[in-house]
C-alpha cells in the first residue's frame, strides 16, 4: 500500500530525513520510535504533504500512485489520514460542516454518492458515541476550545468517520491521561481491518500496550536504523535508545 | 475652492442658529488636510469635491425606489423597516413597529465634544442635513428596526441625522442598511447622536453596502448612563471611499460598550474607521474588536482611541484590531490610541496583521477540503468570530450574507459555527 524508498527531506534547509526506506501492508500496524529530533513526525508531515517540508530526494508510492506529486487534499481523498500531533482550532469553521465537507470529498473520490445531511449526522452521532464524545462538540467551532485530550480523541473520531486505507497518527497518545489513551487506542482497533494500515509514530512503549503492532521501526538520523516486533518496543522501554544507536554505528 | 462653492450652495438655506455656527465653523476651517492628525491616511478632498458638485446642481434624476425595496426585503426578509430616501424619512414606505416612534425634529443634538472637535463633514451635515429625526424608544422593543438608506439619484447628496433616544431600562435594536440604490455614485452622510438611559440597552449594526464609487461618511456618538449596554457593529462592503467615526461615552457606573467592526475591501477602496472610547466615570467597561480583510490596492485605516478621564478607576477596556492582508499591494494603517489619567485601571490592546494562518489551512486540506475552498472557509471564518456574537439570529445572518457575498464564489453559508 505504501512503499517508501530512500526518502530525504529537509525543514528549513536541515536535511531530517536522510534515505528512508518503509513498507506498509494492509492490514499492517506499524510504529516508528525513536529518540527526540530524529524525525518521526517529519516523516508524518511529509507523508500529509505538508509544505514546510521539502522533499529533496527518493520516492513515497500509495495505492501505485506517486505520493508526492499530490496536494495534501488529494492524499486526504485517496485514503491516507494524519492524525495531528497538535491539532489545530479552527474557530469559525463547524465541527459538523468540516467533517460533512471532508466525507463528501473522500466519498466522491471512491466514486460514492453524497451523503445528506441527515444521512451524515447519524454516523457522526454514532461514531461520537464510541469515542465518548460530547455530541455538543459537533455544533462548536473546530477543536475550539477542546482540552488537549478531546482533541486528540476528535482527531481519532474524524479518522473514524471518513474511514481511509492508511491512518498516520503523530503521537496521538501524547498528553493523554490513561483513560483518554485507552479511548483511543479503543477507537484506532475498531478500524483495524485487513484493508487498512496504521503507521504510528510514539514516544512511549505504553500505547502498545492497548494497540498490538504488527513491526516496530526505530528512526534515528533520519533512518530506520532498527525494526522488529512488539518485542522491540519493550527491549527499548528496558534499555533505552543508546543501545541501538551504538550497534547501528558499528 | 469646493468648500466657497458648498458654502456659496447653501447659504440660501435659511437655517436655525445651528446651522448658521455649522457653516461659519465650515468656512473658517475648511476641510481637514493631512496634516490634521485624525485624517493623515484618509483623503477628505473627494467629499468636499463630491458635495459641491452635487449641490451645484439640482438634477436628482430618481430612481425606482420601489422596485429596489421590495428586492431589498425579499432578499433580507426584513419587516419593521424605516426608509430614507435621499436622507428624507419615507413614512408611507416605512413600517415600524409599536413601541418605536420617529418624528422630525427641527435641531438636532450637537455632536462633538472638548476631546473631539467636530469636523467640516459633521458641519455640513449639521448645515445641510436632507432630514432630522429622533426615534425614540419607551420600552423594550422586541422587533429589530431596519433603517434603509437610500440615495435619491445618481450623483446625489444624501445627508441624514438621527438622533436615538433610549429611556430608563428600555432598550432597541437598529439595523442601518446603507445600500447603493440602484446608482454608481453617491455621497452619503449619515451622523446619529444616541442617549441611552440608565439600565437600557441599543444594539446598532450598519450595514454598509453603499454604490462602486460611493463615499460614505459616518459619525456615530453615544451617551451611556449608569448599568446602560450599547453594542455596535461597523459593517463595510461598499463604497469607494469610506470614513466612519466612533464615539462611545461611558457615563456613569456600570456603563457598558462593545464595538465590533468589519471592512472588507477590495480594488481601491479605503475605509478609515476612528474610534473613541470615553470612560468618563469609575467601574466601566469596553470591549473593541475590529477585523478586516483587504484585497486588491485596496487599504484602511483603523485609530482606536481609549480615553480613561481623572477617577475613571475601575475601568476595563480591551482593544484588539486584526486584519489579513490578501494581496501585496493592500496596506493597513492601524493604531492604539490610550490616554488614562486614572490608576486603578486594566486596558488591553493588540493588533495583528497578516496572511491566513498556514497550519489551519494545511490542517483542512489534510482533511480533503480543496486549497480554495480551504481558503474561503478560513476567510469567513476570521470574519465569523465577530459575527457570532450578534444575538439576533436575522441580524447574524444578514451580517454572515454581506461577508460571503465579499469572498469570490463562496456558498457555504452552512459552514456557520
Amino acid at each position: 500500500m505504501l512503499d517508501i524508498k530512500s526518502l530525504h527531506a529537509s525543514v528549513g534547509g536541515t536535511e531530517i530525513l536522510k534515505g528512508l526506506n518503509l513498507e506498509v501492508n494492509a492490514g499492517e500496524v506499524h510504529v516508528i520510535m525513536g529518540p527526540n529530533g530524529s524525525g518521526k513526525s517529519t516523516l508524518a508531515n511529509v507523508l500529509a504533504g505538508r509544505d514546510d517540508y521539502s522533499v529533496t530526494g527518493g520516492s513515497v508510492e500509495f495505492h501505485g500512485k506517486d505520493l508526492l506529486e499530490l496536494e495534501p487534499e488529494e492524499r486526504a481523498q485517496a485514503g491516507l489520514f494524519l492524525a495531528f500531533q497538535y491539532p489545530v482550532e479552527v474557530p469559525g469553521v463547524n465541527n459538523t460542516y468540516l467533517l460533512r465537507a471532508a466525507l463528501n470529498a473522500v466519498r466522491e473520490a471512491r466514486g460514492e454518492p453524497e451523503l445528506s445531511a441527515v444521512e451524515f449526522m447519524k454516523i457522526a452521532r454514532e461514531k461520537m458515541k464510541a469515542m465518548q464524545m460530547d455530541p455538543g462538540f459537533l455544533n462548536r467551532g473546530v477543536n475550539e476550545g477542546f482540552s488537549g485530550g478531546e482533541k486528540k480523541r476528535n482527531e481519532v473520531f474524524q479518522m473514524s468517520v471518513l474511514e481511509p486505507s492508511l491512518c498516520v497518527l503523530d503521537e496521538t497518545d501524547s498528553g493523554l491521561d490513561i483513560d483518554a489513551l485507552k479511548i483511543v487506542a479503543e477507537g484506532v482497533n475498531a478500524l483495524r481491518d485487513p484493508s487498512r494500515a496504521f503507521l504510528m509514530v510514539t514516544h512511549y512503549q505504553r500505547l502498545l500496550d492497548y494497540i498490538e503492532p504488527d513491526f516496530v521501526h526505530v528512526l534515528a538520523g533520519g533512518r530506520i536504523i532498527r525494526s522488529g516486533d512488539k518485542s522491540l518496543a519493550l527491549e527499548l522501554e528496558a534499555r533505552g535508545y543508546d543501545w541501538v544507536l551504538e550497534e547501528a554505528a558499528a | 475652492m469646493s468648500v466657497e462653492q458648498i458654502i456659496d450652495a447653501l447659504k440660501p438655506t435659511d437655517g436655525g442658529g445651528d446651522v448658521s455656527k455649522a457653516l461659519a465653523a465650515l468656512s473658517s476651517h475648511g476641510f481637514p488636510a493631512r496634516k490634521t492628525e485624525r485624517w493623515k491616511y484618509t483623503r477628505s478632498e473627494p467629499f468636499a469635491t463630491f458635495a459641491a458638485a452635487s449641490l451645484a446642481s439640482d438634477s436628482a434624476s430618481s430612481t425606482d425606489i420601489d422596485s429596489i425595496l421590495s428586492d431589498w426585503k425579499s432578499e433580507t426578509g426584513a419587516s419593521a423597516v424605516a426608509v430614507f430616501v435621499g436622507g428624507v424619512f419615507d413614512d408611507e414606505r416605512s413600517d415600524v413597529p409599536g413601541g418605536i416612534t420617529i418624528q422630525a425634529i427641527d435641531v438636532a443634538p450637537a455632536v462633538g465634544s472638548d476631546s473631539d472637535a467636530a469636523d467640516a463633514l459633521v458641519w455640513l451635515n449639521t448645515a445641510a442635513a436632507n432630514g432630522r429625526y429622533q426615534i425614540s424608544a419607551e420600552s423594550a422593543v422586541e422587533q429589530t428596526l431596519h433603517c434603509v438608506h437610500l440615495p435619491a439619484g445618481e450623483n446625489s447628496l444624501a445627508q441624514t441625522r438621527v438622533h436615538i433616544s433610549i429611556a430608563p431600562n428600555a432598550r432597541l435594536s437598529i439595523v442601518d442598511h446603507v445600500l447603493d440604490g440602484g446608482v454608481s455614485a453617491s455621497m452619503q452622510t449619515l451622523i446619529t447622536t444616541a442617549d441611552i438611559g440608565r439600565e437600557a440597552q441599543l444594539d446598532h449594526v450598519r450595514l454598509q453596502h453603499a454604490a462602486a464609487a460611493g463615499l460614505v461618511y459616518t459619525r456615530f456618538d453615544a451617551d451611556i448612563a449608569n448599568a446602560a449596554i450599547c453594542r455596535t457593529l461597523t459593517l463595510d462592503s461598499g463604497g469607494s471611499l469610506v470614513r466612519n467615526d466612533l464615539n462611545l461615552r461611558l457615563n456613569a457606573a456600570g456603563a457598558e460598550a462593545h464595538l465590533n467592526g468589519i471592512y472588507l475591501a477590495n480594488d481601491r477602496q479605503h475605509v478609515d474607521n476612528h474610534t473613541q472610547v470615553e470612560h468618563v466615570s469609575p467601574n466601566t467597561i469596553s470591549r473593541e474588536n475590529y477585523r478586516g480583510i483587504l484585497r486588491d490596492r485596496s487599504r484602511s485605516v483603523f485609530n482606536g482611541k481609549v480615553l480613561v478621564h481623572e477617577g475613571a478607576d475601575g475601568t476595563d477596556s480591551a482593544q484588539s484590531n486584526a486584519t489579513l492582508l490578501l494581496s501585496d499591494h493592500a496596506e493597513i494603517d492601524t493604531k492604539p490610541e490610550l490616554e488614562i489619567y486614572a490608576d486603578d485601571v486594566k486596558c488591553a490592546h493588540g493588533a495583528t496583521v497578516g496572511q491566513l494562518d498556514q497550519t489551519s489551512l494545511f490542517y483542512l486540506q489534510s482533511r480533503g477540503i480543496d486549497k480554495s475552498m480551504a481558503t474561503q472557509l478560513l476567510t469567513y471564518a476570521f470574519c465569523r468570530e465577530i459575527t457570532s456574537e450578534i444575538a439576533d439570529d436575522h441580524v447574524r445572518g444578514l451580517a454572515d450574507s454581506a461577508i460571503a457575498a465579499e469572498i469570490p464564489n463562496f456558498t457555504a453559508l452552512e459552514a456557520i459555527a
